[in-house]
């Protein structure tokens, strides 16, 4: 079976993991800086970028539910602005 | 504005080298398609036989009847594994007419939407809901990829539930609109029904079907837009082919793209600059699916040149049809078509009528057909069941709900020499 991106599908476990840690920890930090809504979030629930330290951390983070979603109509939630938005 | 300067603003002469250039690609690339080569060697012409752009008046016309006898693949110029995406648009008769795209052709066809998008001041800070359908018809995807190619927010919001229509408008701070004009009325009635402000709102790009200079005063005053007009079809990609500058006074067709002539539609013969007669497009860039010389039937004119905005010359607003094709709410139906359908099915006759009128902005089709006394039981029951057939079997070919009328054997007008079978009751919209 052919892959269409073989160097991510076809990745080693661990290196995978390795990708996923530091994936989570920079989104994070974009959303602990940028996300009033995950700001206020991680403060509720006591945790720092910072604390994030490997990928089974990410148990500390808060859940997002979908009435978060409802909640945050129309655009609340977004990290980019109006100009980036394509759709 | 401009989305590509140099294009939009080529010089006469750079034009026609370009334009010749394009027309001898598109003539090599027709070779692959078996309606072309017979065309061009009944016509006894070989590829040296253009040597100018006059030339291509040798060439005989292509029609919308011609596409069908390709169904489905048959005008293709490219292997299937080239193309990318197919559309479709209602054929003459019974089987749609299919069109291909290359993924060149994809992303040229959305260049020319950005440069009408652009053309009319709307860019990146804009938010864009797209009101037509996002199926088969080439109105929904195309202005889609065209306005995420400029950085346009965009809603795919398609056509339908006209109250949440309304609601993402003003909760999302939509500033510009497109759909087809008898769209926009009924849009701005519901608005005004829920008390509703749409402030937002600065663009309506309007199209798919024709529309006047007093339903633009109406569009504009009523959803504070102002409101611009958009041309194609899909045999030319779909829209993009011409579209109104911010004069608002005619459109500009993409000359490096397509080679225009203007016809008489009786003797094929060229008009004299400025007079009316029936749009004739040699698209110039098509990959997939290479035409020469379609016939559009819409009729129009060609402008004096020199537009303010420094783009090519402009083609008159369409003013109507040089055949019998009509536009309801946007979808394009031939009478034929309607004949096809009811000829298959045994239990009605061969003799019918329809009448077109606008209800609440919106257009309504009632199509009167004779009930065949051979088949009919005369059980009620089974009228109201021949009537849902007949509803459904159109609803199926035209892709349009329409009202169905059974009438008597008999009663319906017979005609001698040219039968007039549509009534169209609209007011000029």
């Amino acid at each position: 079976m052919k892959s269409w991106e073989p160097r991510i599908e076809e990745m080693p476990r661990e290196d995978l993991q390795k990708m996923q840690y530091k994936l989570l920890k920079s989104l994070t930090y974009r959303l602990y800086s940028f996300s009033p809504f995950y700001h206020e979030r991680m403060k509720e629930q006591n945790v720092h970028p910072d604390d994030i330290r490997d990928l089974s951390d990410v148990r500390k983070l808060p859940f997002m539910f979908k009435r978060d979603l409802r909640d945050s109509y129309p655009d609340k939630i977004f990290t980019s602005t109006q100009e980036e938005l394509v759709r | 504005m401009f989305w590509d300067e140099k294009a939009e603003s080529l010089k006469p002469d750079e034009l026609r080298v370009l334009q010749l250039r394009r027309l001898k690609k598109t003539l090599s690339q027709v070779q692959h398609v078996g309606f072309y080569r017979n065309l061009l060697s009944g016509a006894g012409l070989k590829s040296s036989s253009i040597k100018t752009l006059e030339d291509i008046r040798k060439i005989p016309f292509t029609r919308k009847q011609d596409l069908r006898g390709g169904y489905p693949f048959g005008f293709f110029a490219v292997p299937l594994q080239k193309i990318v995406r197919i559309h479709t648009t209602s054929g003459t008769t019974g089987k749609p007419t299919v069109v291909g795209y290359t993924r060149k052709d994809l992303d040229i066809w959305s260049d020319l939407i950005a440069r009408n998008m652009t053309m009319v001041g709307v860019g990146e800070k804009d938010v864009f809901q797209n009101m037509v359908n996002y199926g088969m018809f080439t109105g929904g995807l195309g202005f889609h990829y065209g306005a995420e190619k400029i950085g346009m927010t965009v809603i795919p919001s398609a056509t339908g539930n006209t109250k949440r229509q309304i609601e993402m408008i003003k909760d999302f701070g939509v500033t510009t609109i497109h759909c087809t004009p008898s769209y926009a009325m009924h849009l701005s009635e519901i608005a005004e029904e829920m008390n509703v402000s749409l402030d937002s709102l600065k663009t309506g790009i309007f199209g798919a079907e024709p529309w006047s200079e007093s339903v633009r005063l109406t569009l504009e005053k009523r959803l504070g837009v102002t409101a611009y007009d958009s041309y194609g079809l899909s045999e030319l990609f779909g829209p993009g082919v011409a579209f109104e500058c911010p004069e608002r006074d005619g459109l500009h067709i993409w000359h490096d793209c397509f080679y225009v002539e203007i016809i008489d539609p009786n003797t094929g013969e060229q008009v004299s600059d400025g007079e009316r007669g029936e749009l004739v497009v040699t698209p110039l860039v098509k990959e997939a699916m290479p035409l020469l010389r379609y016939r559009t039937g819409d009729v129009t004119f060609l402008m004096e040149d020199g537009c303010l905005c420094r783009r090519g010359q402009k083609i008159a607003r369409i003013t109507g049809r040089s055949d019998d094709m009509l536009v309801i709410r946007g979808i394009n139906v031939f009478p034929s078509q309607i004949e096809h359908v009811l000829l298959k099915i045994p239990e009605v006759g061969n003799q019918f009528m329809v009448y077109i009128d606008r209800i609440n902005h919106l257009d309504e089709m009632t199509v009167e057909v004779e009930i065949n006394r051979e088949y009919f039981s005369g059980e009620l029951a089974d009228l109201a069941r021949l009537q849902k057939k007949v509803v459904k079997e159109l609803r199926d070919a035209l892709e349009l709900r329409t009202t169905v009328k059974l009438v008597e054997p008999g009663s319906l007008p017979r005609f001698e020499g040219k039968a007039k079978r549509v009534i169209d009751r609209r007011e000029a919209v």
